[in-house]
């Protein structure tokens, strides 16, 4: 670094995305959880030239008690670096700069980050009873279960509705999202809801709690999904063009809902500002968005925490269509979390689509021209946590 | 729930003991007087040692609150009104609110039994301001923050 003839820091990028694969998606009925997972692992090493015997860092959550040592039994892999954090949805973006730490530190150089859930299937959200148990004594059972929120989506709605109550955020603007995601979808032959969708079809579909509707929350899906974050000298094997990873942050705010101050502000603010700074990039230099929209709240409050619009003005962002095909900041382009898939966590279909659209291998929906810098937000819990992840095409 | 209910966490006996007698209390730091809940052994704003227990009036103002149109308990039936309130002196907690509160509304904490070491925290629309608001002007316009019709769902 110091070294460099015109004493500017060295622009050579020292990890990368190498390798990307989505499991089946949608409803699966001839996998497992684990099985998906190694669909995934084994499609997205082979992307990346590389084989299970190379995979040295393992990263997984939800997939059961101790999940990295769970899958790193089943795909045969004992690792030198393992990491079973739980941060929500948003738990694979985090990785990436968990596995950057360990590769940094030379505790390893292929981090496989994976996961799959078979949530559809198994139907283990069941819409009768809104709310896990919380455990006996906890915080949760004693001041929040009582009030009779339903989990997750109660939250969510407490937020948009302060929201709605701070900056005027309409229900048509909420609705915008989930259209916006759908002419993505539109695009996208693996997306589980296709169909054409309007502002007044959204309008139009059973409220369910709050301001929020049906059409205002993600489908729950099976799916799962692979991604290697590896070395510059291993990403010369990468079958296709590797992706660098130039920018990443994470942070959390809060767990229980009435211990944060501004619920309509994120931890997005303090990772967005990290990455930024570590890619030495503002939102201005972003060419295409991935935001986490399991309800449509939340994109709207990325947009906003991610500095791409005043705090308030996320609604009528996405109203006047700037992140719809042909905007200036294309988002949700999988279609995202309320049109693609959501299978209980969508953090690393974020980091897939990206990797793809930086690639130009995203088809029919693929970004023109082709973007070189990509913004991805992982969201976990009840918007408590919050990754940031800056991807660029070289 | 037929376990004490100190059982699993006693940190908050006193809290639940006041609440059986029908009062609310909050965590107020001897030294720098910041309220606080959930209870801790420090204090949020100073770090001093063992904030002590104080009562408070329970009033407050409605921070955020929806209408539950989902089961989520079987001695719930939706739809009912849920939210987020804001204490005078500063900590918020989740209740149960009356039907067709918007945010803003004034509110005062009322504590039900229901049989169990805990009973269930609802709150009321401070008395002459009712579920059609305070007297003087609606913080918001429109629809924003409000609940959903009252239609249909049963005062608490």
């Amino acid at each position: 670094m110091t070294g460099h003839p015109e004493g500017e820091p060295s622009k050579v990028p020292e990890f990368y995305i190498t390798g990307v694969a989505e499991s089946p998606l949608g409803h699966v009925a001839d996998q497992s959880e684990p099985s998906m997972a190694a669909l995934a692992a084994m499609e997205a090493l082979e992307e990346a030239g590389l084989t299970r015997a190379d995979v040295d860092g393992l990263f997984v959550n939800y997939m059961g008690e101790e999940g990295s040592v769970q899958v790193g039994e089943y795909l045969g892999v004992e690792p030198r670096h393992a990491d079973s954090s739980d941060l929500g949805g948003g738990s694979w973006e985090g990785f990436v700069g968990h596995a950057m730490a360990a590769i940094a530190a030379g505790q390893c150089e292929v981090a496989l980050l994976v996961y799959a859930s078979r949530q559809r299937s198994l139907r283990s959200r069941s819409r009768k009873h809104a709310t896990a148990p919380a455990l006996p004594g906890s915080i949760a059972a004693q001041f929040d279960v009582p009030a009779g929120l339903p989990l997750p989506i109660g939250h969510f709605a407490l937020i948009t509705a302060r929201h709605m109550y701070e900056y005027g955020t309409s229900e048509e603007q909420l609705a915008s999202v989930t259209v916006t995601g759908r002419e993505w979808a539109r695009m996208n032959p693996k997306a589980w809801r296709r169909a054409p969708l309007t502002v007044q079809d959204v309008m139009a579909s059973d409220r369910v709690c709050g301001p929020l509707k049906k059409l205002d929350c993600c489908p729950i899906t099976d799916g799962g999904g692979a991604v290697i974050v590896t070395t510059a000298d291993r990403a010369r094997r990468a079958g296709r063009p590797p992706v660098a990873i130039r920018g990443w942050g994470e942070s959390h705010t809060h767990w229980h809902p009435h211990q944060r101050r501004d619920l309509t502000t994120t931890a997005a603010v303090a990772s967005g500002r990290a990455a930024y700074e570590m890619a030495g990039i503002g939102p201005e230099d972003v060419d295409i968005f991935q935001p986490y929209d399991a309800f449509t709240i939340t994109p709207i409050l990325q947009l906003e925490d991610l500095g791409f619009c005043q705090k308030g003005m996320g609604g009528e962002m996405f109203a006047q269509g700037h992140m719809k095909p042909g905007g200036r900041l294309p988002a949700m382009t999988s279609g995202g979390g309320l049109s693609y898939t959501h299978p209980g966590a969508f953090g690393i279909f974020l980091l897939i689509e990206a990797v793809r659209q930086l690639r130009g291998d995203a088809g029919e929906r693929q970004v023109a021209p082709k973007p070189r810098t990509a913004l991805v937000n992982g969201i976990g819990g009840l918007l408590s946590y919050s990754s940031t992840v800056v991807l660029t095409d070289d | 729930m037929t376990e004490p209910a100190d059982l699993h966490d006693p940190t908050t006996t006193e809290f639940w003991a006041a609440a059986r007698d029908g009062r609310l209390i909050v965590q107020c730091c001897a030294a720098c007087g910041h309220h606080q809940l959930y209870p801790r052994p420090f204090c949020m704003a100073c770090d001093s040692p063992k904030p002590a227990w104080a009562e408070c009036s329970g009033v407050g103002t409605v921070y955020s609150c929806v209408q539950v149109l989902l089961p989520v308990h079987e001695e719930l039936p939706p739809p009912y009104t849920s939210g987020l309130v804001e204490l005078e002196v500063g900590p918020r907690l989740l209740g149960r609110l009356p039907a067709g509160t918007v945010i803003g509304d004034r509110v005062v904490a009322r504590w039900r039994p229901d049989g169990t070491e805990r009973p269930i925290l609802y709150f009321d629309h401070v008395s002459g301001e009712g579920a059609d608001g305070p007297v003087g002007r609606r913080p918001a316009a429109g629809s924003a923050g409000r609940t959903g019709t009252a239609a249909g769902e049963a005062a608490s």
